[in-house]
């Protein structure tokens, strides 16, 4: 197998889990926020998980645009 | 796998370093210290990608950087190509010196001498090699090794960090600065010891010389033996030696002294004033077998035909005076045919007490000279005429020779520059010029490659040099 090919196959897995990992990060942090408990530091520690995860589907966002311009400029150049 | 494949690979691995590091952000575990990871791997990521978009530039800047500081890799493969040069020249020519000192009865304590000397001129020899092979490796593979070192940078969780650094800074570092090696050796300049003259090609030998006529093999005289060679560069002869004569007896046979022994040279003999030249004219080295322990070296002169006490000599102007003689120490009797325009003369000093008596009807002519310490009288029996004359000379003598100066011109030691007593200082100084001075050049380097592949990954590499105490 293409090393370049198993690495790009490799990246789309991460990307793909990283998405699901920021719903289901996002979606325990408010359970773990909106909890009927009395503990403090579990809904800290949810709102933490939600700042994460927020900031997690940012960084993807970001990324994903950056290094697609990136890819585009590169080709554009190269071509 | 290729350079561009290579740097395709540690684009890919950077962005999947990226997410990696985003995955981990994402991740519901609220662990502190797993979720450091991520910032780090995606700064890590920018870094790695910067280097993969920079590499064409890195090579570029390198190169420029070099050339603004005047390195140049075709200078420095001549630099140390003139330096092994210099060394196989003075390789060969001790070499030579070692084969003609077997001659010599004390040719075991210079072999003591030389065989250190030689073996250094070999490290001499091995380092400039290695530094040439180096040369050869950071000229021909830095971007190799630039590609590798980004590859391995972009590595995820920051396995190949260190290594890559560090073949990043010693691909730019050695490429830019490497060939500035002569510029910096040369900011140093030391004195050179001689070796100027081409001792390979004259080589050398160490014979006895002896001075004889036609009649003796050795004539009991003083005088001075001065040796010429022709040199076809400059179209000139060049003294290449002067030694004392004590009783017809030159002493070349000393480690400084010597003649050459693979070119022809032309020698002359001087005595009250006179110059001989003697035969063989020229000498050919390559007729004696000097290696095989022929030390003699027998020279005659065509013109002086007799030697008495106290440094007397009787000698014909040229080879067609014709004579029936006896000479022995003290005495001489001599039958002589003039032809025209020849002459015979008898040069005696004025230590020297002596009776001549002559007969025939060639015209006389008589005289003072002096010559070095030494002066005296002179008889020259000559023809002006057109017809060949006869004359008859009976000669006595008694005196003691008297001892000459000489300003003695050595041909291994003043000739060639080469003195074999300090030939230690002189390979000592080729060796820190060509080894040492280097040697502290790349370690100056390879501390700027440290240092620079702290700057590109933030950390020391592996081991420290253990510099602080």
């Amino acid at each position: 197998m293409d090393p370049v090919q198993f690495v790009q196959d490799l990246t789309n897995r991460v990307t793909a889990l990283a998405w699901a990992l920021f719903i289901l990060t996002w979606s325990i942090g408010w359970t773990l926020r909106g909890a009927p408990i009395p503990f403090l530091r579990i809904r800290r520690t949810g709102e933490s998980l939600v700042e994460d995860s927020v900031w997690a589907a940012f960084w993807l966002a970001m990324g994903t645009t950056v290094f697609t311009i990136i890819t585009y400029v590169v080709d554009m150049v190269t071509s | 796998m290729n350079i561009p494949d290579m740097l395709e690979l540690a684009y890919f691995l950077s962005i999947l370093t990226y997410y990696i590091g985003v995955m981990i952000l994402a991740l519901p575990i609220p662990i502190y210290g797993l979720k450091r990871w991520s910032y780090t791997l995606m700064k890590d990521s920018i870094l790695s990608m910067g280097l993969v978009l920079l590499y064409t530039a890195l090579i570029q800047y390198s190169e420029q950087i070099s050339s603004m500081i005047g390195a140049d890799w075709d200078s420095y493969y001549q630099w140390l190509d003139s330096m092994i040069m210099i060394l196989d020249r003075q390789r060969t020519i001790l070499l030579i010196i070692y084969g003609a000192l077997k001659t010599l009865s004390m040719s075991y304590v210079l072999g003591d001498l030389l065989g250190p000397i030689l073996r250094m001129i070999s490290y001499n020899l091995i380092g400039v090699y290695t530094y040439k092979l180096f040369g050869f490796f950071v000229q021909n593979y830095s971007t190799i090794l630039l590609v590798l070192g980004i590859f391995l940078i972009s590595i995820p969780f920051r396995i190949g960090r260190s290594a890559g650094a560090w073949m990043i800074a010693f691909s730019l570092v050695m490429y830019t600065a490497l060939p500035a090696m002569p510029l910096f050796v040369s900011s140093f300049p030391l004195p050179e010891g001689g070796w100027n003259r081409n001792g390979e090609v004259l080589g050398i030998a160490y014979p006895q010389v002896r001075v004889g006529t036609y009649h003796t093999k050795q004539v009991m005289l003083n005088g001075i033996l001065e040796a010429y060679y022709y040199n076809s560069t400059s179209n000139s002869y060049e003294l290449i030696s002067r030694y004392k004569v004590i009783n017809g007896v030159a002493d070349a046979a000393k480690p400084d002294r010597g003649l050459p022994g693979l070119t022809d040279f032309l020698t002359y003999f001087i005595v009250d004033g006179i110059v001989f030249s003697l035969d063989p004219f020229p000498v050919s080295p390559n007729n004696y077998e000097f290696e095989n322990g022929t030390l003699d070296l027998q020279l005659i002169s065509q013109n002086l035909l007799c030697a008495l006490q106290g440094n007397t000599i009787v000698y014909r102007g040229n080879t067609n005076v014709l004579y029936n003689m006896s000479c022995s120490v003290n005495t001489l009797q001599l039958q002589l045919e003039l032809t025209p325009q020849s002459y015979i003369e008898i040069r005696i000093p004025s230590t020297v007490d002596y009776q001549i008596d002559y007969s025939g009807n060639a015209q006389v002519e008589s005289g003072e000279w002096s010559w070095n310490t030494l002066e005296g009288i002179y008889i020259r029996f000559y023809n002006n005429g057109n017809f060949t004359v006869q004359e008859q000379i009976s000669l006595s003598t008694t005196g003691n020779s008297q001892s000459i100066s000489v300003d003695e011109y050595y041909y291994l030691r003043d000739y060639l520059g080469l003195d074999l007593y300090s030939l230690h200082y002189v390979i000592t100084n080729i060796f820190f010029r060509l080894v040492l001075l280097p040697l502290l050049y790349i370690l100056i380097l390879t501390l700027i490659v440290s240092n620079v592949a702290y700057l590109i990954a933030g950390r020391y590499l592996g081991y420290r040099l253990p510099t602080r105490l």
